[in-house]
């Protein structure tokens, strides 16, 4: 009989709230505080006792939001377990929640911390063992736990978790202070280290050589905002990523520029000059539209801008 | 190149004569049968050794070569007699397409030849140029399997077929089954020394690969080579002209069926598997761009300046018509060449027409050719 477990009325007090199996602990706001407040608390939270402690192992809110109240907090004592169980027991008395990033790093560093990330601990995040998405958060789990800060931020996205890997410890300690401050969308911060890193497998240099070569950080520390910041840095890297097709793109975007200015076509070009193929469009609403529109495209004809137009 | 370690058999395939010279040729290499109906997958490499797979194959044995609408497409006809690859060539596809070390070899040649046999009949007025290159290499495999001299003797019989065996290896064994050198086209991938010292592990010299062309064209065959992929790789200028040099000092232009041109190209996917598998190799960061195929490619102007340059040097040399390009567009030929395939009479027939025009129609050059004759056929 001694081994069931038993329903036990603690003063907060008495509860030690800080065991790490903890890892999704969270503040209770004012609703939730209210909310227990009129309906009281309608689930026990779970302790173990060690020694003389009674060790909260599931229920951080509640048991936090009834020591503002004043409460007593009513707990299910259960048998006292290791590490890795109190981790379990935790995760699954959370199961109801959907995990985003943030929350799952805590587990998976949790868990990781005590080595023991088994196949049991992925499926209760619902990540499935072998799959594509298992494989980002263990290249993620290789990175300094600084770097989860930001992606519980949303600066910087899950899917760069494996160019990271693979950086040398110093420049990832170098770009973590482009991720700090700014928040980068995912294809961004892909591009960014995508071409940061080709750029230095190019010229057999380190990401740091880059960096400074590019004087990014002048960039990063300059007066610009954040928007601005992502897209000069972004213009940089891609120019010494891509010289040649930067060059292309400069000149055709200035040279479409110039034969429709003063129009309202506009004139792409979009294979990469793959092709010769320029996009023409306009917009119109009506036939006095449509007439204005053909007079200024036969006046781009007339100029004979596109009688040298192929890409050499 | 790397032996087999181990042989995987198809229970159909096992009393095969293929399947029973390649056992007989590894002796001491442990031998597995599947079952019909047993699911080979569970026979996949997990320990990566290298494996050989002597499978029934069910599939088409004879395909056209996979085109696309934006390119041009040399319109050449697949014998598929394996898949994968024992040379360890950093750029190739075959490393994403086949993502283990298992050689497969299809053993049920019984099936092959009534499959070609019945094409090239129904078809016989029809030309087919034809060759093995494309999922394997046509010579890697054939000190065990003895494919190509299997196929060139049965394709003997067919005047209308014109068969392209490509490598980078050098095995000239199939030399003694040909009947006709007309029909048989020996045909080397050609790279600048650099990228085949680097790039090309387990394969063949450059200068082996053409001595031996100089041997087949002694022996009265026509030759093919393949510059592809072409790599953009810092002094790649001066490697390709050593390159055109070291040709032009074995063959003359009236050696050569036909030289193709193809620019590094691959399926998005292959670039990963380049940096990790091939940490050198740094060519992979260059300038690509998703083409209108959806494959991955260098920029245009260093296409062109890597084809004017080769081109320009193998014209100079009286490798004209012969030229071509493989999967480019009308773009790239007609500002390298000056020319498209419409003008002549599109790429797929112009290859058949030099595939089986006859030697003395080409134009004749005087150039000097080493005495070598290193490579008598068994």
């Amino acid at each position: 009989m001694n081994n069931l477990p038993q329903l036990l009325y603690l003063a907060p007090e008495e509860l030690t709230l800080s065991d790490p199996c903890l890892f999704w602990a969270e503040e209770p706001d004012p609703d939730y505080i209210q909310n227990i407040d009129e309906l009281g608390q309608i689930e026990p939270v779970l302790v173990m006792t060690q020694g003389s402690e009674k060790i909260l192992v599931a229920g951080y809110k509640r048991a936090l939001a009834l020591k503002l109240l004043d409460r007593k907090v009513l707990a299910l004592e259960i048998p006292l377990a290791d590490s890795c169980i109190k981790g379990m027991i935790y995760l699954v008395s959370n199961q109801g929640q959907v995990p985003d990033q943030a929350k799952i790093i805590h587990a998976l560093r949790y868990f990781a911390s005590i080595d023991h990330l088994s196949e049991e601990v992925w499926k209760q995040l619902e990540l499935s063992p072998g799959s594509k998405i298992q494989r980002l958060w263990q290249s993620w789990l290789t990175l300094p736990g600084n770097w989860d800060k930001l992606l519980s931020k949303n600066n910087i996205c899950l899917e760069c978790s494996q160019i990271l890997e693979q950086i040398a410890p110093g420049d990832l300690d170098l770009l973590y202070s482009f991720f700090a401050d700014l928040s980068w969308s995912r294809g961004n911060s892909i591009n960014l280290l995508t071409w940061l890193t080709e750029k230095a497998g190019m010229d057999r240099a380190s990401l740091s050589a880059i960096i400074e070569k590019l004087k990014l950080e002048q960039v990063l520390n300059s007066g610009l905002s954040p928007n601005d910041k992502i897209k000069s840095i972004l213009k940089s890297v891609f120019q010494a990523r891509y010289p040649v097709l930067s060059q292309l793109k400069n000149d055709i975007t200035q040279r479409l520029g110039s034969i429709s200015r003063e129009s309202g076509w506009r004139m792409e070009h979009k294979d990469e000059f793959e092709s010769r193929d320029i996009q023409i469009s306009t917009l119109i609403t009506s036939q006095k539209d449509l007439e204005k529109a053909l007079s200024q495209l036969e006046q781009i004809f007339r100029s004979g801008a596109f009688e040298d137009w192929p890409i050499k | 190149m790397p032996l087999p370690e181990k042989i995987i058999v198809d229970q159909e395939a096992a009393n095969t004569p293929l399947a029973r010279k390649v056992i007989r040729k590894l002796p001491g290499v442990p031998v597995k049968t599947i079952a019909r109906g047993e699911d080979s997958s569970s026979f996949s490499n997990q320990d990566k050794t290298l494996a050989i797979y002597l499978k029934h194959y069910r599939g088409r044995f004879l395909r056209p070569c996979p085109a696309t609408r934006q390119y041009r497409c040399c319109g050449y006809q697949i014998i598929h007699i394996g898949e994968n690859c024992p040379l360890n060539c950093s750029y190739c596809i075959l490393q994403a397409y086949f993502q283990d070390r298992i050689l497969k070899v299809w053993a049920n040649q019984e099936d092959l030849w009534t499959e070609l046999d019945r094409a090239f009949i129904q078809s016989k007025n029809r030309l087919f140029r034809t060759g093995t290159g494309e999922f394997t290499d046509s010579l890697a495999l054939e000190y065990l399997t003895g494919y190509s001299a299997d196929l060139v003797e049965f394709l003997g019989n067919y005047p209308n077929v014109c068969l392209e065996l490509k490598s980078k290896i050098i095995d000239l064994s199939w030399i003694k089954k040909v009947r006709s050198p007309r029909h048989v086209l020996p045909a080397w991938s050609v790279n600048s020394p650099d990228i085949v010292q680097a790039e090309e592990k387990g394969a063949s010299t450059l200068e082996e690969r053409l001595a031996a062309a100089r041997f087949c064209a002694d022996q009265g065959f026509r030759v093919c080579l393949h510059f592809d992929p072409i790599i953009h790789y810092p002094g790649w200028e001066k490697g390709y002209s050593r390159t055109v040099e070291m040709i032009l000092d074995y063959l003359r232009p009236t050696n050569i069926a036909y030289i193709s041109l193809g620019s590094f190209r691959f399926m998005p996917g292959l670039k990963n598997m380049i940096i990790r598998n091939h940490p050198g190799s740094d060519y992979i960061y260059n300038e690509f761009i998703t083409g209108l195929d959806g494959k991955t490619r260098l920029l245009v102007p260093l296409r062109l300046e890597q084809f004017r340059l080769i081109a320009g040097k193998l014209r100079s040399a009286g490798i004209t018509r012969q030229l071509y390009f493989c999967m480019e567009s009308d773009l790239v030929w007609k500002e390298v060449l000056g020319y498209t395939p419409s003008d002549l009479g599109g790429l797929a027939r112009h290859l058949l027409n030099l595939s089986f025009q006859d030697r003395a129609e080409l134009p004749g050059q005087a150039c000097q050719i080493p005495q070598r004759n290193r490579f008598n056929p068994e």
